[in-house]
């Protein structure tokens, strides 16, 4: 008798262990994807900020409007004079290719192609230079240091906000 | 003869990858239409594309599972006990061994998900520079991607970094 009722309370614990891993499991594999579906950065465009400059030896001035990019190139490169080009604000879905003419006839292209918590994948591409896939978070800046332009060189900032 | 000709090759990446003029696009979609070779190049790309992106979604998960291993009762101690008649008194570690690996799975994933967002991986995760070198700088708020130009050229044009040129 006794031994038959230790077992039955053995299968119990057993069948309570199991249900407890079962819901474990399923609330580890339900959290990351709940923590997904919450962030609404996936379903909105993406605010691509395009700033083209061009760094020169001759001697200029840094065009304010660039200070923060003369902030990070500063210390890197040598260059006398910068100056802002053309500014573009560009509002991408995923799948969605901005483009931009640049001054030397060429193009520079982004297509998000994916986007979560750490950050918006995009490819990148300026024509006959360099092409790049980036993840970058939120306000981060990628700067793109890419064609000979006139006696300096073309360089591409590119920001994602969303 | 299903092959597809290196030229067509970088069409169909060309395409993939939405570098397509718009009546180039057009054409080329004409031309997918009527070759199913060159259909399979597309989807076998698509297909790349997604499992490069699958990895790369998971390649921030922390490895749980050896953490759960060396938390749950060795295989050998768990025979011995049934050997020697302690299995009704060690009936606990199976339920417990359980809870413990549910919990260690539930915090490894929560931690992986939460930990992609400190950005530790590079932002950087493919660069072509075609037949020039790249110079890559991350830091916490920039990235910066350098093509530099053949030797000779001044300085700025050239991409040197300060001191080099």
């Amino acid at each position: 008798m006794s031994g038959a009722g230790s077992e039955s309370g053995s299968r119990a614990r057993w069948k309570t262990g199991a249900g407890l891993l079962a819901a474990g499991i399923a609330l580890a594999l339900a959290a990351p994807a709940a923590a997904q579906e919450a962030a609404p950065a996936g379903r909105n465009p993406i605010n691509v900020d395009v700033m083209i400059s061009h760094i020169s030896d001759r001697v200029g001035q840094i065009d304010q409007r660039a200070k923060r990019l003369d902030e990070k190139l500063r210390d890197e490169f040598r260059y006398e004079s910068l100056e802002v080009l053309e500014r573009h604000q560009m509002v991408l879905d995923v799948d969605e290719v901005g483009t931009v003419d640049l001054p030397n006839g060429h193009q520079f292209k982004a297509r998000p192609i994916d986007i979560d918590q750490r950050g918006v994948l995009m490819s990148v591409s300026v024509e006959g230079s360099v092409k790049t896939d980036v993840r970058v978070p939120s306000g981060h800046l990628v700067v793109i240091g890419a064609e000979r332009y006139k006696d300096g060189k073309l360089v591409i900032s590119v920001e994602p906000e969303y | 003869m299903g092959a597809v000709r290196e030229a067509d090759a970088l069409k169909v990446h060309a395409y993939h990858d939405g570098e397509l003029g718009r009546f180039a696009r057009w054409r080329f979609e004409r031309r997918l239409e009527r070759s199913p070779a060159l259909r399979r190049e597309l989807e076998a790309m698509a297909f790349l594309g997604d499992l490069a992106r699958e990895a790369d979604a998971r390649d921030s998960e922390p490895d749980f599972w050896d953490a759960i291993a060396l938390r749950l009762p060795a295989e050998d101690a768990h025979r011995g006990a049934e050997k020697s008649g302690e299995r009704s008194r060690l009936w606990w570690i199976g339920p417990a061994g359980a809870v413990v690996a549910a919990g260690l799975l539930a915090l490894a994933l929560v931690i992986g998900s939460r930990t992609g967002d400190t950005g530790g991986v590079g932002v950087v995760r493919w660069v072509d520079g075609g037949q020039r070198s790249v110079l890559v700088l991350e830091e916490e708020s920039t990235t910066i991607i350098w093509t530099l130009d053949e030797p000779g050229a001044d300085s700025a044009s050239a991409g040197g970094r300060s001191g080099v040129v």
